[in-house]
Formats: C-alpha cells, structure tokens, sequence
C-alpha cells in the first residue's frame, strides 16, 4: 500500500526531469554554438549540424552575410581621415580609400606654393613598438610649410617691380607635401567549413602638386 | 637643376627641426643628416611615413582551399613640380636665383604584420612611386 505513491511521485519526477532536459537542449539549439560580436554571428564548426543545408560542405565560398563596400574619397580640402579596423567574420568586406587631387598653385600666393598634409590612420595606430608616437611624422613639413607660409620664401629674382608686385609680403616658392598612413588593421576570420571569409582594404594616395605660373605672372616673377 | 649642394657641418638648428628658410639660411635637417642649399630656391619638399599595418587571416583547419583572405593595399604615387623658369641675367644685381631647384623626399616604411592562421592568407601590399622636379 504504501509503494503507489512511491512510485507515482518517482514518475512525476521522472516526467519532469524529461521536460527539463528536453527545453535545454531546444535551448542549445539557438544558442549554443553561436558567437555574436557586434552585428556579426559566428558559427562553430560544431553547431554546423543545426545550419541549413545551404551551408553544408559541398557548398563552396559562402558566406553568411552580404558583402559590403565601402568608399572614402578624400582631397586637398579633406586630406584626413580615421579609419575603424576592418573586420570580416564568415563575409565579404572591401573598403577603397582614394586620394586623388592635383594643386596647381594656391592662388592666395599668386600660385607659388603649394602645401598639403595627407593623413590617414587607423585604431591601432599608436599601439605597435611605440613606433607611431616615437617617429618624426610630417613634423619638419609642417614647420616646413609654417615657416613658408608665415616668413615666406624670397620670391625668384627680386627687383624693384617684383616688390611692387607683391607689396611688402615676400611670396613662398615650392611644393611641401606630407603622407601618414598609419595603424591600418585588416582581418578576416572564417569558422565554417565550405565557407569564405575576405577583407580587402584598398589605400591609393595620388596627391600631384604643380606649380605653372601664368606668363604674366612669370614675367613679373623675373 | 641643382642637387643638395654641401652637407652642413655646422650651424645647425639644435632641435631636430627644419630651419631652410630661417636664421641659419638654407638648412635642412632631418633625423639623419642635415644640407645646406641655397637661399633662393625651388623647392619641392615631400614626406611619407608608413607603418604600423595588420593584416590577420583565421582560416579553419578543415578547410580543403585556402578560402580565408585578409589584404592590405596601399598605395602612394606622388608628384612634385616646382615648374620652370628662365635664368635671370647674371648682370643684374637683383638677380638671386638662377633656376635652382632643390628636391627633397624622406620615406619611412614602419612595421606591417601580415599573419595567417589555417588554411588562410594574410598579405601587405605597398607601393610608393614619387617624382620631383
């Protein structure tokens, strides 16, 4: 008489301990095997029995997201720019960075000189060696061109109408131009087996600095 | 065109600066060396500096191709051009300058860590092309 109940408790518990498992392991389904950093998922290698079949090995360079691209134009008016790591997990990222801009004399003196300062840099830009902080970066260009555009360079061949020409400021002659490019970082990680995994980061600087007097200008220059 | 003319021995500014176109007249020193060169110049003066670039590839171990690739790719094609003039007559007095050009470029090529993990590629690519004249 007193084994029935005995027993029906042991099946309740029995029941329960079954329900408790078996909401685990749908748990484990979703969330198991699964990384999220920032808006990106990675998926384990051991939770690849869970991916639709989309995923499986017979399929070649998939990826689990949209490829993305970006594109960064810069030029003498917006000559810096930071830039984040970039970071492909189980995707396609390409970034195309572009300088491409030609001076031609910067009017305000009388098209003698010209000066620009190109930097671009990334987040780990002083982290490696100390190099980024201990080295000279642009700085003897820019006291360079400081100094130019404060003192200004004795104009070429100076004469009485030269001064005239240019009043009391003497006028700075030549080109002064500084490249930094600097803690660019790149990654790429792929964790599915089948899938693919690329980041590209296209730097291209093609800075042109001319000067081309217009021939009254060079007369009055002789 | 006139190349850097004599190395300076003396007189140069103390502070790892420039000073062309200061007290000292027409020197020039970077963190190795210093020139002197005329006063009166056209001048083309570039830098560039590099360095400090990653590129980290984390492929699996089961992969059969190599289907993991980080790239890094810069590069830099600058141009310098102080234009031409016409020498002045040496007969006048007023005349300081003969046409001379001086051209400087100073190039620093930091670190650039390219590491690959499996079966995947990490590659640094740089290219610098600059001209002056």
């Amino acid at each position: 008489m007193n084994l029935k109940p005995k027993s029906t408790s042991a099946l309740l518990v029995g029941f329960l301990l079954i329900f408790f498992f078996s909401g685990l392991v749908v748990a484990e389904q979703h969330s198991l095997g699964q990384l999220k950093i920032g808006n990106e998922t990675i998926i384990f290698p051991w939770a690849m029995q869970y991916i639709p079949d989309i995923y499986s090995p017979h399929s070649s360079s998939i990826s689990l997201s949209i490829p993305t691209k970006d594109d960064i134009i810069m030029n003498s008016t917006n000559s810096t720019a930071m830039v984040q790591d970039l970071s492909a997990i189980n995707s396609e990222k390409v970034r195309d960075l572009l300088y491409n801009d030609s001076q031609n004399g910067d009017p305000k003196y009388q098209g003698v000189f010209n000066t620009v300062g190109i930097s671009v840099s990334g987040n780990g830009k002083d982290i490696v060696d100390g190099w980024a902080s201990k080295g000279p970066k642009n700085k003897y260009i820019e006291q360079l061109a400081d100094k130019a555009s404060r003192l200004g360079v004795p104009q070429r061949n100076a004469t009485a109408e030269d001064q005239k020409f240019s009043s009391e400021k003497r006028d700075p002659y030549g080109n002064y131009l500084g490249i930094d490019v600097r803690g660019i970082s790149v990654s790429a990680i792929n964790t599915m087996d089948g899938g693919s995994a690329v980041a590209t980061s296209n730097i291209i600087i093609n800075p042109v600095q001319i000067i081309n007097l217009a021939p009254e200008v060079e007369e009055k220059l002789r | 065109m006139l190349s850097v003319p004599v190395m300076a021995q003396q007189g140069i500014s103390g502070n790892g600066g420039v000073d062309i176109l200061g007290q000292n007249g027409g020197i020039f020193e970077t963190e190795g060396s210093a020139f002197r060169f005329p006063e009166f110049q056209d001048t083309n003066a570039g830098s560039v500096t590099v360095g400090n670039d990653k590129a980290l590839a984390f492929g699996n171990a089961w992969q059969k191709s190599p289907a993991t690739f980080a790239t890094n790719n810069l590069e830099i094609k600058k141009n310098q051009d102080s234009g031409v003039c016409t020498c002045c007559s040496s007969g006048n007095a007023s005349c300081q300058d003969c046409c001379i050009k001086v051209n400087i470029d100073q190039i620093k090529i930091g670190s650039r860590e390219s590491m690959a993990f499996g079966f995947a590629s990490a590659t640094n690519n740089a290219k610098i092309v600059t001209n002056q004249q």
